[in-house]
């Protein structure tokens, strides 16, 4: 059987790639409006409805290399080294054909790749992209003569949005053939491209004309005016401070309602369950199984709402201009512009945003951000921090809820900050940071593809998270129910699980708890958070003996924290989660790296063991004094 | 070189008083900036270590190191 024709979609941040990748395989994949959105190249076969629409050879198997974007065939950093090892080098997969995609208004700049690819001997064709946004700007583009230029000849105008030109291309891909190409020259010295820029220069000049003034509504003039505000000293960093606020607060403002219903949907489904299913086994289902899917899927609306937020962000543009507005107060601790985007990822999840870091051109750079990045707030730390919220203030007051949410943000933001600034001083490096940051036109946010995405996303939260919390679930239910003692049926649930597997585990280790304020229960939590930070909830539950007859799950679970108290040691009859505990649980939870993922990742993204083991010991032993300290702090000048 | 808030220039070189930044000549290029290039300042962030500017259709934010590579 002959192998399938191999297609690279390749070009600039920006350009559309991803757009056209996407039209073609029927994927769902993000496209977003900030350099270095792609870091890893997706592969797809050609959409099989595409092939009965268009009547296509069904025989022929094609398949299509989303590639990271680049500005020339000389990479500068490890997502750029992607795409020129897929096409250059040629690794992994023998690649066909490249399909180059241009944006209309920067082909001042784009067809320097062109000259590459056509003088390396990498057979390719240009497809044009955002020829709407080029008519606005004025632009005649003499398409046919360009293309010529390069010896190709079909002209290929393919529309991102409604898909026109999709046959056109699709017809073109399927007449090419499976032939591996032979690379002519790689690697261009400084003065092979400045040639090469010449004559890109010569040609953008010969068959690039203004043909007239720019429209009224130009995107260019829009976004020139509109950065006037967002990029202005005072103003830009206000709206960049009031825009961060308001996404990081409303995750809890607007999330809270859809929770709350979650959270009754679930109690009344547990006491069905209960009322229907005698002894031991509607005892595993309710408190076990349906307290700990409940309570990890009632905080999906806060990791939707954040995913939401992000997407918005990301979609209209603004996210470069961030990027630009923090470089030098980034560059103070070591980091750059760059490091921004990924950053920002690290807030919904710290395994993508570590990978971003691919974008980043400084190796020391690139490592402080890997570092950092798991201090970030991802959602896995919302049920956490959502239910650490509503025990100090009970729903009683939203808007300071919300206003907490949002210090929690910053102050792992700040110590972040504080810590790569340390490192940064730390570790020796001569180089020096590039900005060089690509400011993509505005555009109004398309919200129908990013609430699909959002909802993807959060579906994907559940289905990483879901299996992992129905296992551990079975497992703790069942530590906190046997061995079961012989008069189980004359002791209480708190007696059978102080008795338990996780009884006896949990008093073991409480001299390790005790100083951070907690007893064996909030312990034998914050242990079982290490397989998943979700797990803290479902675990306290069980430890806790929620069984949501009378409340909403979360509400019961928030009523038995208020009311329990120290079963044995020094602190026999105080309570536990008091202002100070509840402080430290927040404490420790934002700052230690209980995420398996995100080890492996790190250790993946920087090339071995070092930087994830010095980061899961440091980050733990930090989060553990840091609590300790503040909690004994509190407590001396008087605060339980 | 201190460049103003709105004022275009005509870019003469790249890297002239640049050392050991062969990587960050290559990118300027990459971006499209070669000599002869004309350019208008949009924006100065943070006392001029970062500058916003347009050229042709193109919007691009540099840091301190990738202005001292322009000749103008």
């Amino acid at each position: 059987m002959s192998r399938s024709l191999n297609i690279a979609v390749v070009g600039a941040p920006n350009s559309g790639k991803t757009t056209l990748y996407n039209w073609l395989t029927g994927s769902k994949y993000k496209t977003v409006n900030y350099p270095g959105a792609t870091v890893e190249f997706a592969v797809g076969s050609l959409n099989p409805a595409l092939i009965e629409k268009f009547q296509l050879n069904s025989n022929k198997q094609i398949q299509f290399f989303d590639t990271p974007g680049i500005y020339s065939l000389n990479p500068k950093s490890a997502d750029e080294e992607v795409t020129y090892n897929l096409v250059v080098g040629q690794q992994q997969h023998p690649i066909d054909f490249v399909l180059l995609v241009v944006d209309e208004t920067q082909l001042n700049r784009q067809l320097l790749i062109a000259e590459q690819l056509q003088k390396s001997g990498i057979p390719f064709q240009i497809i044009f992209m955002m020829d709407d946004l080029a008519s606005k700007e004025g632009l005649l583009i003499q398409r046919d003569q360009l293309v010529q230029s390069y010896g190709q000849k079909n002209v290929l105008v393919f529309d991102g949005l409604f898909g026109a030109g999709l046959e056109e291309v699709l017809r073109f891909t399927e007449s090419l053939e499976s032939q591996k190409y032979q690379i002519q020259e790689i690697g261009f010295d400084k003065k092979s491209l400045d040639q090469l820029q010449k004559q890109a220069q010569k040609k953008y000049r010969d068959f690039v004309k203004m043909e007239r003034a720019p429209s009224q509504d130009s995107p260019l003039e829009r976004t020139v005016r509109i950065d006037q505000i967002v990029l202005h000293p005072v103003w830009g960093l206000f709206l960049f401070f009031t825009v961060m606020t308001l996404l990081f607060a409303s995750v809890y403002w607007m999330a809270t309602p859809f929770m709350d219903w979650i959270d009754a949907g679930v109690s009344a489904f547990s006491d069905v369950v209960k009322n229907n299913v005698a002894g031991l086994a509607g005892q595993f289902l309710s408190d076990g199984i349906i307290a700990a899917i409940g309570g990890v899927i009632i905080f999906i609306p806060q990791i939707f709402i954040l995913f939401l937020g992000i997407g918005l962000l990301e979609n209209s543009g603004y996210l470069a201009r961030i990027a630009t507005l923090v470089d030098r107060p980034l560059s103070k601790i070591g980091l750059g512009g760059r490091a921004f985007v990924p950053l920002l990822s690290g807030f919904a999840c710290a395994v993508p945003a570590i990978m971003a870091t691919r974008n980043i051109q400084s190796k020391k750079q690139k490592m402080l951000a890997q570092f950092i990045i798991p201090f970030l707030t991802c959602s896995a730390r919302l049920p956490v921090y959502g239910l650490i919220i509503g025990f100090l203030f009970a729903g009683e007051n939203n808007l300071l809820s919300g206003f907490v949410l949002a210090v929690l943000y910053f102050v792992a933001i700040l110590i972040s900050a504080i810590i790569s600034g340390i490192f940064s001083r730390l570790v020796q490096n001569t180089e020096r940071p590039m900005l060089s940051m690509d400011l993509p036109y505005y555009r109004r946010p398309q919200f129908k593809i990013i609430f699909k995405q959002s909802v993807d996303k959060s579906k994907s939260f559940l289905k990483r998270a879901g299996p992992v919390i129905f296992i551990l679930a079975i497992v703790l239910w069942f530590a906190t129910q046997f061995p079961r003692p012989e008069n189980a049926d004359q002791l209480t649930s708190a007696e059978i699980t102080e008795q338990s597997y996780a009884g006896q585990l949990g008093q073991k280790i409480q001299p390790l708890f005790e100083p951070m304020g907690l007893d064996w229960r909030a312990g034998f939590g914050v242990i079982s958070s290490f397989a998943a930070r979700e797990v803290f909830v479902s675990s306290l539950s069980l430890v806790f003996n929620i069984e949501g007859e009378e409340d909403a799950q979360i509400e019961g679970l928030i009523k038995a924290m208020k009311s329990a108290t120290f079963q044995s040691g020094s602190h026999q009859g105080e309570p536990i989660f008091t202002v100070a505990s509840s402080i430290g649980i927040l404490i420790f939870f934002m700052l230690a790296l209980q995420c398996l993922s995100t080890y492996a990742i790190l250790k993946q993204e920087s090339g071995g063991h070092k930087l994830a083991l010095l980061q899961l010991v440091f980050s733990n032993v930090f989060a553990y004094a840091l609590a300790v300290a503040v909690v004994q702090g509190l407590r001396l000048i008087g605060i339980a | 070189m201190k460049f103003e808030n709105g004022e275009t220039y005509t870019l003469k070189n790249i890297g002239f008083s640049a050392q050991h930044m062969d990587t960050t000549v290559e990118r300027l290029v990459d971006l499209g900036l070669h000599p002869g290039q004309k350019f208008k300042v949009l924006q100065k962030l943070n006392s001029g270590k970062v500058i916003v500017i347009q050229f042709e259709k193109t919007i691009l934010a540099l840091n301190e190191l990738e202005i001292s590579c322009l000749e103008v």
